[in-house]
């Protein structure tokens, strides 16, 4: 199993349990999905390769519901609060960001109403903005203020990833 | 002390290049001492205190909060040559940003960034309206003002 499959399914059942019997459909399968559970669970203490990435995961969803409770004037100049589309938005980016195994820097609110995520390489920085229209928005800049032209070819988590990664690393190992 | 009210007084739109601008700004707005362009809006006219009529204190009074306790604010400050700078987007199109001096009843140094394409006599004149700039403009303003602010007032961090 690979590590971005074992993040993928692994959240979900180890933060709310199992699935219901609805979704499945006989005992067996329960079986089988409790089993793989309990190892997945039983490898935390001792794989820093499994323990990481989940609890990275347990962590950037902490930091998204933390965003939902945010009020509007936040920044006490009238900003609105992220809203549920542009923290879905933000979500499904940082799935591809960790399945991609990218590493942020800090989620937190964008004062033009949505959800930043910051991403900083030596003196390189990204951030991807969500934003409550449903829009997107990537910023690339050096400290020193020099702003670039790339952007990605869309608007999908990947482009966004792929261009982002492409400007903090260039063709260089992360 | 209060910050300085407007009574009766007009604005004054003449900024020297190395007048200061003061905006408030949260502790969880720095990440690794660095407050990031997403933490500085302009999809609206950002407010400021214009340094010629406030001290940075005044930024974080409730006088010029709209009566809210933001003591707990920090307070950065931005050089006016900063701000007023003339930029283009992908089509050549000119962005002419420039600080407005706009008085409050209570903070007579409240003053607002605006984007204009054209200054139509301005100063002289009265402002002109605000455009909400493209996103490439916007964007490379708002990374100009984050690499170019100083830190005056740091903000109390949550305990």
């Amino acid at each position: 199993m690979s590590e971005a499959t074992l993040f993928n399914f692994s959240l979900d059942w180890i933060k709310e349990g199992l699935p219901s019997s609805s979704s499945l459909s006989t005992v067996l399968q329960q079986q089988k999905v409790r089993s793989v559970r309990q190892s997945i669970i039983g490898s935390f203490g001792s794989s820093q390769f499994l323990r990481g990435p989940l609890e990275k995961a347990e962590a950037t969803e902490a930091v998204l519901r933390g965003l939902w409770h945010l009020e509007k004037n936040w920044d006490s100049y009238g900003a609105d609060a992220p809203n549920h589309a542009a923290i879905g938005a933000a979500r499904e980016f940082l799935h591809e960001v960790a399945k991609g195994k990218l590493d942020y820097k800090r989620i937190l609110p964008s004062a033009e109403g949505g959800v930043a995520v910051a991403f900083f390489h030596e003196e390189k920085r990204a951030i991807a903005e969500f934003l409550n229209d449903g829009t997107k928005n990537l910023i690339l800049y050096e400290k020193s203020g020099a702003v670039t032209s790339l952007q990605p070819a869309d608007d999908s988590p990947m482009a966004f990833l792929d261009t982002i990664r492409a400007f903090l690393f260039g063709g260089r190992d992360q | 002390m209060e910050p300085m009210k407007q009574e009766g007084k007009a604005a004054h739109q003449d900024f020297l290049p190395e007048e200061l601008l003061f905006r408030r700004f949260r502790s969880g707005d720095i990440v690794e001492g660095e407050i990031l362009p997403s933490s500085l809006r302009f999809n609206e006219p950002p407010s400021f205190c214009r340094e010629r009529y406030a001290k940075p204190e005044d930024t974080i009074h409730p006088n010029c909060a709209d009566s809210r306790d933001v003591s707990g604010f920090g307070v950065f400050a931005l050089k006016v040559l900063t701000v007023r700078i003339e930029m283009k987007d992908r089509t050549d199109k000119s962005y002419l940003f420039l600080p407005v001096h706009k008085p409050l009843a209570n903070c007579y140094a409240h003053s607002q960034v605006h984007c204009a394409t054209s200054m139509d006599g301005f100063p002289s004149a009265s402002a002109p309206d605000h455009v909400e700039p493209p996103k490439e403009v916007r964007n490379s303003f708002r990374v100009r003002l984050a690499s170019n602010l100083s830190v005056l007032i740091n903000p109390e961090t949550p305990s």
